[in-house]
């Protein structure tokens, strides 16, 4: 075999290897990117259902919040009409 | 007899060339020097200079001259392809009626290349049979055959019936040469029905001429004779005077040999008259030589020396060898008869001279022919060589190109291979970024969301809580109440007032509590929610009628938030709350539907309305319009004093 056989021959093989590598990688990106594709919307589902409960979660403590200072309030209010009542029976039993 | 024959070859072939002749050619001439006065285009010009070249050659071989080389220039100067190779071509004709074959060759030749370029085959089959002419008139008979056939392939294949008859014709002749006399004469026959069935009258007269000479050769006198008889008549029909010419030169020759010297001198005068008149040196040379000679046979000495010196001066001129020695053998048989043995001597030396130059010339030819044959071996040796070194060189060549190729390919997959490893790495990079900040973000939200939680559990805690306390109030107010006999009524009120104030308390607790521990209201949760209002407060204002409607286009599955949904039962429980304690009404309608994209909420009582300037808005109205912003809701009152007032919520 002559030195140009013999590098013709190498050339031939470094391109036959290289398409294989290029088929190689060019399938495992298709792979990865299918997998992280995957991972990126179970993430993103994740996210998404998280938010709804927040949003429930936030009218909930809206609703709470208007409640709970009504509520003080209220309850602020029934006390003095029993210290109220109170003292109009210590009056009246003076 | 053999410089009849020879003199008969030469005069046919000088007719198979001699093509298109006209009377007319001076005018035509002047015509086409016009044409070149007027400044024509350049191929104009060219077509011109060629054709002036053809019509000068039969009036004037210098003129002729100067017009083919006229156009040889301009087509060099214009490269006009097509120009260049008819002035070649017209040039080496000139050059071959002077009998200077060498240059007509090298001149064909040019114009062969050309035309091979230009692949003109018409123009290459023309000049394959000049080539071939000139190759048959110096004896190289294998080669005469050898392009004449080339040509007569090119016009087979254009089915040119006319230039078909030519070529075989010329080859005829050539049999003719390599005393083939029988095929030669089988062929001319041939061509000659030709000739008649496309009406070629002139390509006839000279087939009858060479059947007649074909005739001669085979010793046929009385056929030859009806021949040439048969291509005079049709000469003499059609005018073609440069054939009659030679027709009468040969016929004279016939009749010469039939030793019918008077009649023989009769035609051959014709032949010099009309030779004379064409200025046809070489035949006015020949034909002389041939009166010489029948007036030598007839006795006439005078005329017939006359004739020998016109001729041996025409010939030595013209530098026509073949004809000079004719004229050397005549004058020796001429001074035989006059009996001086010296001129004898004289002329028959000039003679055995001149045939040895002749001889010594054809030797002379044909050993540089051989030598030319063995350089033209050792160069196609040479070239074959060369060639082979040149394929060499090309595959050599191929082989690196290949090699080069190969190399940029994989130089290119391998930055394809790094381009996508690259791009691999950047996609991953990518991704897991976003994955990451997804991951982030889920994580805030689901700390968030934790802690809201645990807030509302806080605050469910409060109101369990709180909710326990104000039943336990209830409760001890309601076992008070129940368990002292209380008389005095200001404190029965009291205690009424703080049991109702607990109880409502308890209520909103309540209401807000069902709203909490849904995720959503639906219409249908709404619809129960204020059924089970209406119903308590009908039972605290038995005189009040209530009526409440859902438009069935509504479907029951329409979804508000938990605030929302809130805020709309507050809304209409402020509403009928107002009309129950301020608008002493007796019918309270409260009605749920849809406009466009709307639902539309309105409730509405037949009491005793009101003006909004004169009113002071409480806490009530204001509590209604500004639970109806944070809905993003619009409500409108409408109400007058006397007609009842209508509040309509839209969302």
């Amino acid at each position: 075999m002559d030195f140009n056989t013999f590098i013709e021959v190498i050339i031939s093989i470094a391109i036959v290897a290289c398409m294989g590598c290029i088929i190689k990688i060019y399938a495992a990106t298709l792979k990865m990117k299918s997998r992280l594709d995957f991972n990126h919307f179970i993430l993103k589902e994740k996210l998404v259902a998280a938010k709804q409960e927040n949003s429930t979660l936030v009218n909930k403590i809206v609703l709470c919040n208007e409640i709970n200072s009504k509520l003080i309030q209220s309850f602020f209010d029934i006390i003095n009409k029993l210290l109220s009542l109170q003292k109009f029976i210590f009056e009246k039993g003076q | 007899m053999i410089f009849m024959k020879k003199k008969l070859l030469s005069l046919t072939f000088l007719l198979l060339i001699s093509f298109c002749f006209s009377q007319n050619h001076l005018k035509i001439i002047d015509s086409l020097k016009t044409v070149i006065f007027n400044k024509p285009s350049d191929s104009i010009k060219i077509k011109a200079y060629g054709d002036l070249c053809w019509y000068y050659r039969s009036v004037s071989i210098d003129s002729a001259f100067k017009y083919g080389n006229l156009a040889l220039k301009l087509s060099k100067e214009t490269s006009n392809q097509a120009g260049e190779a008819q002035a070649y071509n017209d040039i080496g004709i000139l050059h071959y009626d002077l009998a200077d074959y060498t240059k007509a060759l090298r001149y064909y030749d040019a114009s062969l290349k050309i035309r091979s370029i230009l692949k003109d085959t018409m123009g290459m089959a023309a000049l394959y049979n000049k080539i071939g002419l000139i190759h048959q008139n110096t004896f190289k008979l294998d080669s005469a055959i050898f392009y004449a056939t080339k040509a007569l392939k090119i016009y087979e294949d254009k089915n040119h019936v006319r230039y078909v008859a030519y070529i075989k014709s010329n080859i005829a002749n050539i049999y003719r040469g390599l005393k083939q006399y029988q095929k030669a004469l089988e062929t001319h026959l041939e061509i000659a029905e030709v000739n008649k069935s496309i009406n070629d009258n002139l390509g006839l007269t000279r087939t009858y001429n060479n059947i007649a000479n074909a005739y001669l050769f085979l010793k046929d006198t009385v056929q030859s004779e009806t021949y040439y008889l048969k291509s005079i008549d049709l000469a003499l029909k059609y005018d073609y005077k440069k054939e009659l010419a030679g027709l009468y030169n040969n016929y004279g020759g016939i009749l010469h040999d039939m030793k019918k010297y008077t009649k023989a001198i009769n035609y051959n005068t014709k032949a010099l008259k009309l030779r004379e008149e064409l200025k046809d040196n070489y035949g006015i040379t020949s034909t002389s030589l041939h009166l010489a000679g029948l007036y030598l046979d007839l006795g006439d000495f005078n005329t017939a020396r006359n004739y020998l010196y016109e001729g041996l001066n025409l010939s030595e001129g013209f530098n026509i060898n073949e004809l000079t020695m004719d004229a050397y053998d005549k004058l020796a048989s001429y001074y035989a008869f006059k009996r001086i043995p010296d001129s004898v001597l004289y002329y028959k030396q000039l003679f055995k001279s001149i045939n040895d130059t002749i001889y010594n010339s054809r030797i002379t030819k044909e050993v540089a022919e051989v030598q030319e044959k063995y350089n033209a071996a050792e160069r196609e040796k040479e070239i074959q060589t060369q060639r082979a070194e040149i394929a060499e060189k090309e595959l050599k060549l191929n082989r690196k190109n290949t090699q080069i190729i190969g190399l940029v390919s994989l130089a290119l997959l391998l930055f394809v291979l790094g381009y996508l490893l690259y791009n691999q790495q950047k996609l991953r990079n990518k991704q897991l970024q976003k994955e990451s900040e997804l991951k982030q973000a889920l994580i805030e939200i689901e700390t968030h969301n934790k802690l809201q939680e645990q807030r509302l559990r806080i605050s469910r805690d409060l109101h369990d809580n709180i909710g326990a306390q104000l039943t336990f109030i209830i409760s001890s107010i309601e076992n008070l109440q129940y368990g002292f006999k209380i008389t005095n009524n200001k404190l029965k009120g009291k205690l009424t007032d703080i049991s109702a104030f607990t109880k409502e308390t308890i209520y909103e607790l309540r209401d807000t509590i069902w709203a909490m521990n849904k995720n959503e209201i639906t219409l249908e949760d709404l619809q129960g929610r204020i059924s089970n209002f209406i119903d308590k407060a009908n039972v605290s204002a038995s005189n009040l009628n209530f009526s409440f409607t859902i438009a069935e286009a509504l479907s029951k599955a329409f979804v508000f938030t938990s605030v929302k949904g809130m805020n709309i039962y507050r809304v209409i429980q402020e509403a009928v709350n107002n009309a129950i304690k301020y608008a002493e009404a007796s019918n309270i309608d409260i009605q749920i539907e849809k406009k466009d994209d709307n639902v539309l909420f309105s409730i509405s009582d037949d009491g005793k309305g009101f003006d909004f300037n004169e009113i002071n808005a409480g806490n009530g109205l204001n509590n209604m319009k500004k639970r109806a912003t944070d809905m993003g809701a619009t409500i409108i009152y409408n109400s007058e004093t006397g007609k009842g007032t209508n509040i309509i919520l839209t969302l």
